[in-house]
């Protein structure tokens, strides 16, 4: 591999645009980023941070502009002259191979040793060592990417990234599957390394652009808005540049509702992919018009709990009863059909079908309704009055309501799900990180159509890393440890420090 | 982007990667000295220029549409169908054993049995790979092939066998075959002195029938879903191995009536070989037709074209029919390549904007 071990002092687009059918994505971007500088790209959703990237990493060719690296123009025709150049790239989607080891993933793009006859693994092997020391990034080179949490994942696509000779790191959302104590690490880590490297990460958090960034550029219908200094400026600043009005995330302030417990989750035995056993006599009741938080550090269990309750995954042994019927191991059909809503949290893969439109996607549940076909045959004019009614609604960014819903940004096709769960009138609502990817005025929007569904007396069960998150919706908040409910506890009772005792296993009748 | 513009730069590139593989396909020709335009001239032309031969074309691209609209059924629906010919053997297995066992029944009652009792030889065909893939995870590549073969010696024992036409043991013309199919099941040929049966028009029939399927109706939305994406289906309430065995069983059927309509309109009896490749050409005719019936209409002309074709290059060059096999790889080749381009559409926006720009010029130029 011919790498060229020249330093990237100085890397600059130049009025960069690029057109996708029906959206102006990038619209005459200059941008520039010295050596050892961080610079924090953010802006709502769709408004083009991932494509500007992607032209950057020679995914995508601009219809004009330029990009110079130390004052010399480069042409990038894929992503190989990219890495040779020094730049590397972290994508919003791991681009890992699931049932192979982190080494074989690393060798895969590892061109220096590759020879035509063997592969030379050995070689890798040191690579990731002497990354590992360096940085301090700890991978277990011999694990298969599926027994990876998605924390761990985003560390071997960061090791694999530095591996290929990045000295120019672009990460896309590279916090937004993590832990927060992951995205503390994953911060230190990164300012320690921009003593040596240039950094663009794009974020919705405004806090790690503040605790993280120099600079900031702020993007907006594909075109720069903002650019400054991080220190002069403070997150709400930033949320309002970004948005164009102040951000207030709402509260559930409200009274503890008075309903009927509705989900009953009773002794509930489920195995995860691994074979174990990933819930083990889990119990924990919902009632109607109430908000439970499940609170946990990912990997515990509530992944299993999402998909057992919505027949994704088979039950060993125990009961959910919801509206009185027990729907362990019925057919996802049947679940919805009794009224559960789920947001899951695949949902490039799971969440929407890609190849079809925004407006299929936007009926996957209810083909067989009256609202949507008459004798099977499908009724076009209400499909697109659906859609464009969601459309403008959840504010999804789209050109048209026939493009695939594939093509759409991250953010919007989260939008895309939580448009069709919320308005498809669930009597419960299994909600796995529904904000993920969001940025903040879509957040907030959408944490007020949570609690206006819990007010009019939907039960929700909110899985999520984010404390505030938790904190702020919740009418109680379960903890979940090792495939167990640790504690229930009221709004009043949970706080951060009492939550974080509780996700570490420590039982707090075991502290006091 | 307009739609004009769209269909012209659609119906450009399928003409480009034609004459791609035509390119491809003289090179061939002209390694093994035949005459380059001479043969394409037979091939393309010479079919089209009596009724008769036309006739021909059409009646072979009847089974061809009727294949093609099972297979790209199964295709949307997430599993792929190579068994296409020994369903085909069974449908006409079937046809033939209602039709010797009635002979007496009116034509009204005795054809639509007949092809009824094709399409359900055919479906079971389709069901058994279908049912083993949602069940137990049998590929689909392995089990339709081993029914081909499993068909192909069935087929043959019956026609050997117990269908054996009396009159073959003693005058013996070496094919095996049935007896003569009783005129109940005669599809009429309504265009004097060819055999273009109506057939045709129940091909187009269906061709209606499964865009209305699977464009229109929420079983179509189901069964496309769960092969656009299994996992997002599963999500979704649709039970994917359930249409999965549907989508099977419709594309078993459809090679069974294939061979229904091919025996009632064309040879009245089953011989051995009519089969004839139909089943596998279909798979080629499914995906030049972009899995949609729109498409397959016109793609199973074009391959009932090149069949013709090949048949009177042999007679009048002399090129040996088995080219137009190696024409039929070029082309699987080309549209492979050909769907990739078509699916590109930042390449569609480019060629948009370049278009637009020799548009500007003229209106300037003319200003
Ligand atoms: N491959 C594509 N084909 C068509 N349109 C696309 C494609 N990729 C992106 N777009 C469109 O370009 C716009 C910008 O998308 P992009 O993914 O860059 O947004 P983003 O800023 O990264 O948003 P998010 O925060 O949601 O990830 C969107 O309107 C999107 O629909
Ligand atoms: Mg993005």
């Amino acid at each position: 591999m011919e790498l060229t071990q020249k330093k990237i002092t100085n890397l600059r687009m130049e009025h960069i645009t690029k057109r996708f059918p029906g959206v102006l994505a990038s619209d005459d971007i200059t941008l520039e980023i010295s050596e050892g500088q961080i610079l924090a790209l953010v802006g709502e959703n769709g408004a083009g941070k991932t494509t500007l990237m992607n032209i950057l990493m020679g995914l995508y060719q601009p219809d004009e502009g330029r990009i110079l690296i130390n004052g010399e123009e480069v042409h990038f025709r894929s992503p190989n002259d990219a890495f040779a150049a020094g730049l590397g790239m972290v994508h919003q989607q791991y681009m890992l191979v699931a049932n192979m080891t982190v080494l074989e993933n690393i060798a895969l793009g590892f061109k220096a040793a590759w020879s035509p006859y063997k592969l030379d693994l050995g070689m890798v092997r040191d690579r990731i060592t002497e990354i590992a020391k360096k940085y301090g990034l700890v991978v277990d080179p011999d694990a298969y990417i599926w027994q990876l949490s998605v924390g761990e994942q985003q560390r071997v696509e960061l090791v694999k990234t530095l591996c290929l000779g990045a000295r120019f790191l672009i990460l896309d959302e590279p916090t937004s599957a993590l832990t927060p104590q992951e995205t503390d690490e994953l911060i230190v880590l990164l300012k320690n390394m921009s003593s040596e490297l240039s950094i663009i990460f794009i974020s919705h958090k405004l806090q790690e652009v503040k605790d993280l960034s120099d600079k900031i550029t702020i993007l907006r219908h594909g075109a720069v808005v903002f650019e400054g200094n991080t220190h002069e400026h403070s997150p709400s600043d930033i949320a309002a540049l970004m948005t164009g009005h102040e951000v207030d995330l709402p509260l559930n302030e409200e009274p503890a509702p008075e309903g009927v417990p509705v989900l009953d989750i009773k002794n509930l035995n489920v195995k995860s992919d691994r074979g174990f056993l990933a819930l083990k006599d889990l119990n924990l009741t919902i009632s109607s018009g109430e908000i439970v938080g499940l609170a946990g550090v990912s990997g515990n269990g509530q992944r299993e709990l999402a998909e057992a309750i919505n027949g994704l995954r088979k039950v060993e042994s125990g009961e959910i009863q919801f509206y009185g019927e027990n729907i362990a191991n019925k057919s996802p059909h049947h679940i919805i059909e009794a009224g559960m809503g789920y947001i899951p949290e695949e949902r490039n893969t799971e969440g929407i079908v890609p190849s079809f439109s925004l407006k299929e996607n936007l009926i996957l549940k209810d083909t067989e309704h009256d609202e949507f076909s008459n004798h099977a045959f499908l009724k076009n004019k209400a499909i697109d009055k659906n859609a464009e009614d969601l459309r403008v609604k959840f504010d999804i960014r789209s050109p048209n309501i026939s493009i695939a819903a594939g093509s759409l940004s991250g953010g919007n096709i989260q939008k895309v799900i939580l448009a069709r769960e919320i308005s498809r009138r669930p009597k419960f609502l299994i909600a796995v990180y529904p904000i993920r990817g969001l940025d903040l005025g879509a957040a907030e929007f959408i944490h007020k159509q949570l609690l206006e569904i819990r007010r009019e007396g939907i039960g929700i069960l909110l899985i999520s890393e984010e404390l505030d998150e938790i904190l702020d919706l919740s009418d109680r908040v379960a903890v979940i440890f090792k495939g167990q409910i640790q504690k229930v506890l009221d709004r009043k009772d949970a706080n951060r420090r009492s939550l974080g005792i509780l996700m570490a296993g420590v039982k707090d009748d075991q502290t006091v | 982007m307009t739609k004009q513009f769209r269909v012209l730069y659609k119906v450009t590139i399928i003409i480009l990667a034609i004459l791609a593989a035509m390119l491809i396909g003289s090179i061939i020709l002209m390694t093994i000295g035949a005459d380059v335009f001479k043969t394409y001239r037979v091939i393309l032309f010479e079919p089209l220029k009596t009724t008769l031969q036309l006739t021909e074309v059409l009646i072979r691209a009847i089974p061809l549409t009727i294949i093609a609209l099972g297979i790209s059924v199964a295709y949307r629906s997430g599993i792929i169908n190579i068994g296409g010919e020994g369903q085909m053997a069974m449908g006409i297995l079937g046809t033939t054993a209602v039709a010797l066992a009635f002979p007496e029944l009116p034509k009204p009652i005795l054809l639509p049995m007949a092809i009824l009792a094709g399409a359900m030889a055919g479906g079971v065909w389709g069901f058994i790979p279908g049912i083993l893939r949602a069940k137990l995870q049998v590929s689909e590549l392995l089990s339709t092939v081993m029914l081909n073969y499993i068909a192909a010696q069935i087929y043959t024992f019956m026609l050997r066998g117990p269908f054996l036409d009396p009159a073959e043991l003693t005058m013996g013309s070496g094919t095996p075959q049935s007896m003569r199919l009783s005129t109940g099941i005669w599809l009429n040929r309504f265009l004097k002195g060819t055999r273009l049966h109506t057939g045709i028009f129940f091909a187009l029939f269906l061709a209606l029938l499964i865009y209305l399927l699977l464009w229109k109706t929420n079983y179509g939305y189901k069964m496309r879903a769960a092969g656009a994406s299994a996992r997002a289906a599963r999500y979704g309430g649709i039970s994917v191995t359930w249409y999965l065995v549907i989508a099977m069983v419709i594309s078993g059927a459809f090679a069974g009536m294939a061979g229904a309509i091919e025996i009632a309109g064309v040879h009245r009896r089953a011989i051995e070989g009519i089969t004839g490749g139909y089943g596998f050409s279909g798979i080629v005719v499914a995906l030049f037709g972009g899995l949609h019936p729109a498409g397959i209409i016109p793609a199973s002309f074009f391959f009932g074209l090149l069949i013709v074709g090949a048949d009177m290059t042999q007679r009048m060059v002399g090129v040996p029919a088995n080219m137009v096999n190696v024409l039929q790889g070029v082309i699987i080749l080309v549209i492979v390549a050909t769907k990739m381009i078509l699916a590109d559409p930042y390449l569609m926006e480019r060629v948009w904007r370049k278009y637009q720009g020799i548009g500007k010029k003229h209106v300037e130029v003319e200003a």
